[in-house]
């Protein structure tokens, strides 16, 4: 064999190694958390980490389904986070775009506030944020929660809304002007299509904030009428007890929703980065 | 929509964003005006916090809220968990919007920074009108403050050792340690690397801080005065506490290796696979160990070995407040003086573990015949209550257990862990000290 096609030969298999390293390190703790919610809570106690094939079962995840508030947190968080990825793209997009194609005197002030407010920790703003919802009424509430999300979402959405807007030629939509269209209408039917991908990436960014969150939900929350899957997983933990089996249940059982939901725009990111038309 | 929106000029669109911004705002406005009016106060429901998440812990307090709904049918009970961890940050929020829940927990170690933060109400009054009153004397003193009471006691964890019966028995160990000396010497006794055995099962992870101040009150005796708040105890006893403490892990090799990163969750597994022959806690796990071991045969209780100052072992009593800022005190108290008498405290010690305040509690059927409880019983009265002034759970978690932990690596000799201990006692005894005398 020539010493190029051995070369070639060993960098694929090492390339494979690499991959297969790479997936079994980001796998392998998720399996784990599956393994350990398959056994019973004695064993995992005693022989934490041994490997063992007898008495697995799903008790705990029927259990969890049947006997435990759990669907109605994972509907919670799924109502929750769809508000707060919706309010913060409209919001978002709409500011990110003005920032991106309007010039205004501070408008780098603008830009730099919503940094620093990305720069405060949520903990410094737990008590006002109370304190505001409480007087709004808005305490264990969707809408509570959904406010104080934004709060911490939307800053990230602009500037990367704004970094999308950027890296689109002004020309497009000066050409659809030309033809009539409003600036709005250059938006809708220009740019908007073109940073859908954009739009995919900032959502799901968005989605993962409010969905993983505990401190604001715990806060703002008192009830199942609007607690969050995080403050169940978190009540579970007890001073005196730690129910491995039930808790990697729920933590599997919670995985799902977010591992379809990247799924599907996963596909539609890839989708839109390789449609992109300024590449034709 | 699209030739709506391409027709739009900017003026129009700024125009249509403020107003539905503006239709938003007078929405959640009427809103919060229907939810005002739809959640009159003083109608005979009270929200109640508590920080219970253990299944045992729900049960017992299920049962206790049925009762108590049959006693008293005119009130209704709205009850929320907030986890132990949370609790101070969520209590915090809602004393300084005034929206707390009318009625909820009080721990001893929290008492004084939740008085001095303002959301807990007098109660002196009522409880003096209480007929139970008596009954839970020796514990109310816990959530007393300048002679105004703000709890009503509801249970105490007490200190106690449980034992492996079985390895003690192996080892021809006969009886449980008293002193402090005897546990050291009982703990390198049971000791066998080459086993994978330990004597003690010490917790230097979370929540081992709590120990520090326990072997300083065993050498000393109470370590604060308890009317000025300041600091009653001298160096060389605080470095003889702690090097001992320490030097069970250090010097003796007598505990589990992991000690550093041990918290609750570990010493107990610990515990249970006979890697530590001994392991220190509290009555709130009775039941838990009771799940894995036999009493009598397998496992028993002991008391707390005592220093030369005093017990090892304190107790940590709980109780129920009234919020500051509640619309509906009398309906909060008839709650939590329910839980306060021995009835619903016997409920609840059965799915628990968790040991009555109530005096009568102690002549319960249930209560006497269970021997491992003649060890917390005995030990009402004789242990001294845990330390509770402002800046002492900050001094425990963010001092002790650092400072410990240091020297249990070897990053630090046990004396100037103690030097810094101590100090930082001093800093703490004397602000909560100033602010006492400054009210």
């Amino acid at each position: 064999m020539k010493p190029k096609k051995v070369r070639k030969k060993f960098s694929y298999y090492m390339a494979n190694v690499g991959i297969t390293g790479l997936v079994l390190f980001a796998i392998l703790p998720l399996f784990w958390t599956f393994y350990v919610s398959l056994r019973e809570e004695v064993s995992i106690t005693r022989y934490p980490t041994m490997l063992t094939t007898k008495n697995l079962s799903f008790l705990a995840y029927t259990h969890i389904w049947r006997d435990t508030n759990f669907p109605v947190l994972i509907r919670n968080s799924l109502i929750v986070s769809s508000m707060t990825v919706l309010l913060s793209l409209v919001l978002g997009t709409a500011a990110g775009y003005a920032l991106s194609r309007a010039k205004f005197k501070g408008r780098q002030g603008v830009l730099l506030s919503y940094l620093v407010i990305r720069l405060i920790p949520g903990v410094l703003l737990l008590v006002p944020i109370y304190i505001m919802m409480y007087k709004f009424h808005l305490l264990d509430t969707y809408f509570g929660l959904t406010f104080a999300y934004t709060t911490f979402t939307l800053p990230a959405t602009i500037w990367l809304m704004k970094g999308f807007f950027d890296s689109l030629p002004p020309d497009l939509e000066n050409a659809a002007r030309v033809d009539g269209c409003s600036r709005l209408g250059a938006m809708w039917r220009i740019s908007l299509p073109l940073v859908l991908p954009g739009l995919a990436a900032t959502g799901t960014l968005t989605a993962i904030t409010a969905w993983n969150d505990v401190l604001f939900a715990i806060m703002l929350t008192s009830s199942n009428k609007s607690r969050t899957w995080p403050v169940g997983l978190r009540e579970m933990i007890g001073e005196f007890q730690l129910p491995w089996q039930l808790l990697t249940a729920t933590a599997i059982m919670s995985l799902l929703p977010v591992v379809i939901g990247f799924a599907l725009v996963g596909r539609k990111m890839v989708a839109g980065i390789t449609a992109g038309s300024l590449k034709e | 929509m699209q030739n709506l929106i391409s027709s739009l000029s900017r003026r129009t669109f700024l125009k249509l964003g403020a107003m539905t911004s503006a239709a938003g705002v007078a929405g959640t406005a009427s809103a919060s005006a229907a939810a005002a009016k739809t959640n009159p106060k003083g109608s005979g429901k009270i929200s109640f916090w508590h920080h219970y998440t253990s299944d045992g812990e729900r049960a017992g307090f299920a049962k206790v809220v049925d009762a108590f709904k049959v006693k008293s049918p005119a009130i209704t009970l709205d009850i929320t968990t907030v986890t132990n961890d949370d609790w101070m940050t969520k209590y915090i929020a809602a004393t300084a919007a005034k929206s707390g829940p009318d009625t909820l927990m009080v721990t001893a170690a929290r008492f004084k920074d939740m008085r001095k933060i303002g959301g807990l109400k007098d109660i002196t009054a009522q409880v003096k009108n209480w007929p139970a009153k008596d009954g839970v004397s020796t514990t109310i003193g816990a959530f007393t403050e300048r002679g105004k009471s703000y709890g009503v006691p509801w249970f105490t964890f007490i200190d106690w050792m449980y034992y492996r019966k079985d390895l003690f028995d192996a080892a021809g160990i006969t009886k449980p340690p008293a002193t402090l000396e005897e546990f050291r010497q009982t703990a390198i006794a049971l000791t066998n690397p080459s086993k994978n055995q330990y004597g003690f099962a010490m917790r230097g992870g979370s929540g081992g801080g709590g120990f520090i101040p326990k072997m300083i009150h065993a050498w000393n005796g109470p370590f604060i005065n308890p009317r000025t708040l300041l600091r009653q105890v001298k160096f060389e006893t605080v470095r003889d506490a702690v090097s001992f403490w320490v030097n069970l892990s250090v010097k003796d090799k007598a505990v589990v290796p992991t000690v550093t990163s041990d918290g609750f969750a570990q010493i107990m597994a610990n515990f249970q696979t006979g890697k530590a022959a001994m392991v220190m806690h509290h009555t709130g796990s009775f039941v838990q160990v009771a799940g894995y071991f036999k009493y009598g045969t397998q496992v028993e209780t002991a008391a707390m070995p005592a220093g030369a100052g005093a017990s090892t072992g304190f107790t940590s009593p709980l109780a129920h407040g009234i919020f500051a800022s509640t619309k509906n005190p009398d309906a909060g108290f008839e709650w939590i003086s329910y839980m306060g008498e021995a009835p619903a405290q016997v409920t609840f010690l059965k799915e628990t573990g968790y040991f009555p305040t109530a005096a009568s509690a102690s002549e319960d059927a249930y209560v006497g015949a269970t021997p491992q409880y003649k060890v917390a019983l005995k030990a009402i009265g004789v242990y001294d209550t845990e330390y509770t002034f402002p800046g002492y759970t900050n001094w425990v978690s963010n001092t002790c257990l650092p400072e410990f932990q240091k020297a249990l690596t070897g990053s630090q000799t046990a004396e100037k862990a103690a030097r810094n201990i101590y100090d930082e006692l001093g800093r703490v005894c004397t602000a909560a000290s100033k602010a006492l005398l400054s009210k």
